[in-house]
């Protein structure tokens, strides 16, 4: 069997998404369609969850108050998800974080670097001022929130991507360092994987070698706002960054629970968030601030490198 | 201790069926419409680089704005004309060209078509130019926090400029 691979990169999701496909030789074309459709996932979750789009479903949903809003199918589910994440961790995941992202900085058009301010009121909320209707498909705020669903988009949409090219021999989609990987790689094995050092970006803490799984980051040292100089991981409960870890990577098998579980995790920091992977049977790995590694037990099983 | 273990087994559980129900929705639901527009959208796009991929700041497929079906992006400000235009940008570092579909007006791809710069190319490639403590181990991609975007801007910038109508 010989093997060869297409690749394609776009801007999208406020990052760079690079997307490889292992084919048989002879497939390349049929894959390179397939690859440039699977792309059109990142835009089509943009219009859904987008806090940069005016005319996403999230910043439709961000403009009612005390009022409930028939959504899509797919608003509703990740929606649904998210707020049942958000019990679980008691807050630590919560996605009405919107307004405080805002306000620090991170509002700018990834496209244009224009910056937006929306007009919803900077009130204290949480994940509780959320109430969803299963039957109706509604979603009601009970105060001015702007939603935000930075810490799951992309890991959701790096799952439409997958689902999309999972006929293909093997395939990595990384999405700015949020990664899926599956089948094998050209050389017919099993994809190996950097973990970033935090600190010094053509270094790995760790290799990891693995398939069919997602592997995502949450780390506080690549968006720093430049006015604030403070980086995007806010604790829901003081608004404040976590400063006790610099990196925090989530190994499971949807992109949307390694992206989200890997935020919600680095915000508990090094003790609750390595028993939160542990409950929830996931592998993943911290970097504290003094640059010490913590790891889940199953985590030793992946690593090929150290 | 057990009751807790079983919980969150069964919370994990949980989670994976919400992951499942997100992922396959769109699929129930808006897939049909989603194939229409990103179909179109692809074999513009993907025509437009077989043929000229070094032409800079060249317009095309500008009579298919009208007969578009599926309009979701609101035209009431319709700031840049419908095309294909490249940008290119630099810094110390090297330089990156991107290739921004414009669609109904607004953005609606932006693809990396070069990549030169020290910082992005080890990523684009997917892989970095060492690797701790054993240099044989290879890797085919790196996790990390999510990279920005800002050596991109002045190229989406540049081909943005192009496109105003």
């Amino acid at each position: 069997m010989t093997l060869t691979s297409i690749r394609e990169s776009i801007l999208a999701v406020g990052t760079i998404v690079n997307v490889k496909v292992v084919c048989q030789i002879g497939q390349e074309t049929l894959y390179r369609e397939k690859l440039t459709k699977s792309l059109t996932m990142f835009y089509e979750v943009e219009n859904l969850f987008s806090r940069f789009k005016s005319n996403s479903e999230l910043m439709k949903v961000s403009h009612h108050v005390n009022l409930p809003v028939v959504v899509s199918p797919t608003f509703f589910e990740v929606m649904n998800y998210a707020l049942t994440l958000s019990n679980l961790t008691n807050g630590a995941f919560d996605p009405t974080l919107g307004k405080k992202l805002e306000k620090y900085g991170f509002n700018q058009k990834y496209e244009t670097g224009e910056r937006i301010e929306s007009k919803i009121a900077d009130e204290p909320v949480s994940y509780r001022d959320i109430v969803l209707n299963e039957e109706r498909r509604t979603v009601t705020l009970l105060k001015p929130i702007l939603l935000d669903f930075g810490a799951i988009a992309k890991g959701f949409a790096i799952d439409l991507c997958a689902k999309m090219l999972a006929e293909a021999t093997g395939f990595y989609i990384d999405a700015g360092g949020d990664i899926f990987v599956s089948g094998i790689n050209e050389e017919g094995s099993k994809w190996k994987v950097g973990i970033r050092h935090p600190m010094n970006k053509n270094q790995n803490v760790r290799v990891i070698q693995l398939t069919d799984a997602a592997i995502c980051t949450s780390g506080s040292y690549e968006r720093f706002n430049p006015k604030s100089n403070i980086h995007h991981l806010l604790i829901p409960d003081s608004g404040r960054p976590q400063n006790s870890l610099l990196s925090c990577t989530v190994i499971a098998p949807f992109g949307m629970m390694a992206d989200s579980f890997s935020t919600a995790a680095f915000i508990m920091g090094e003790k609750d968030g390595l028993s939160f992977l542990e409950d929830m049977g996931v592998s993943g790995i911290m970097v504290t601030s003094d640059l010490r590694v913590r790891q889940t037990l199953k985590m030793k099983e992946l690593i090929v490198c150290k | 201790m057990s009751e807790k273990k079983k919980n969150s087994k069964k919370m994990n559980k949980k989670m994976i069926v919400l992951c499942t129900a997100a992922i396959s929705s769109l699929y129930l639901t808006a897939y049909t419409e989603t194939i229409h527009t990103s179909a179109d959208q692809s074999s513009s796009a993907s025509h437009f680089l077989n043929k000229s991929k070094v032409e800079t700041n060249k317009e095309v497929n500008e009579s298919k704005q009208d007969n578009q079906t599926n309009n979701k992006t609101t035209s009431n400000q319709r700031v840049y004309k419908d095309g294909v235009y490249n940008g290119s940008g630099s810094n110390h570092i090297g330089s990156v060209s991107v290739s921004v579909t414009i669609k109904n007006g607004s953005i609606a791809k932006v693809q990396i078509t070069n990549c030169t710069t020290s910082y992005s190319k080890s990523y684009i490639d997917g892989l970095p130019d060492q690797v701790v403590q054993r240099q044989s181990s290879q890797v085919d991609v790196v996790s990390g926090a999510t990279l920005s975007t800002e050596d991109f801007q002045t190229a989406v910038d540049q081909a943005l400029a192009s496109a105003k109508a």
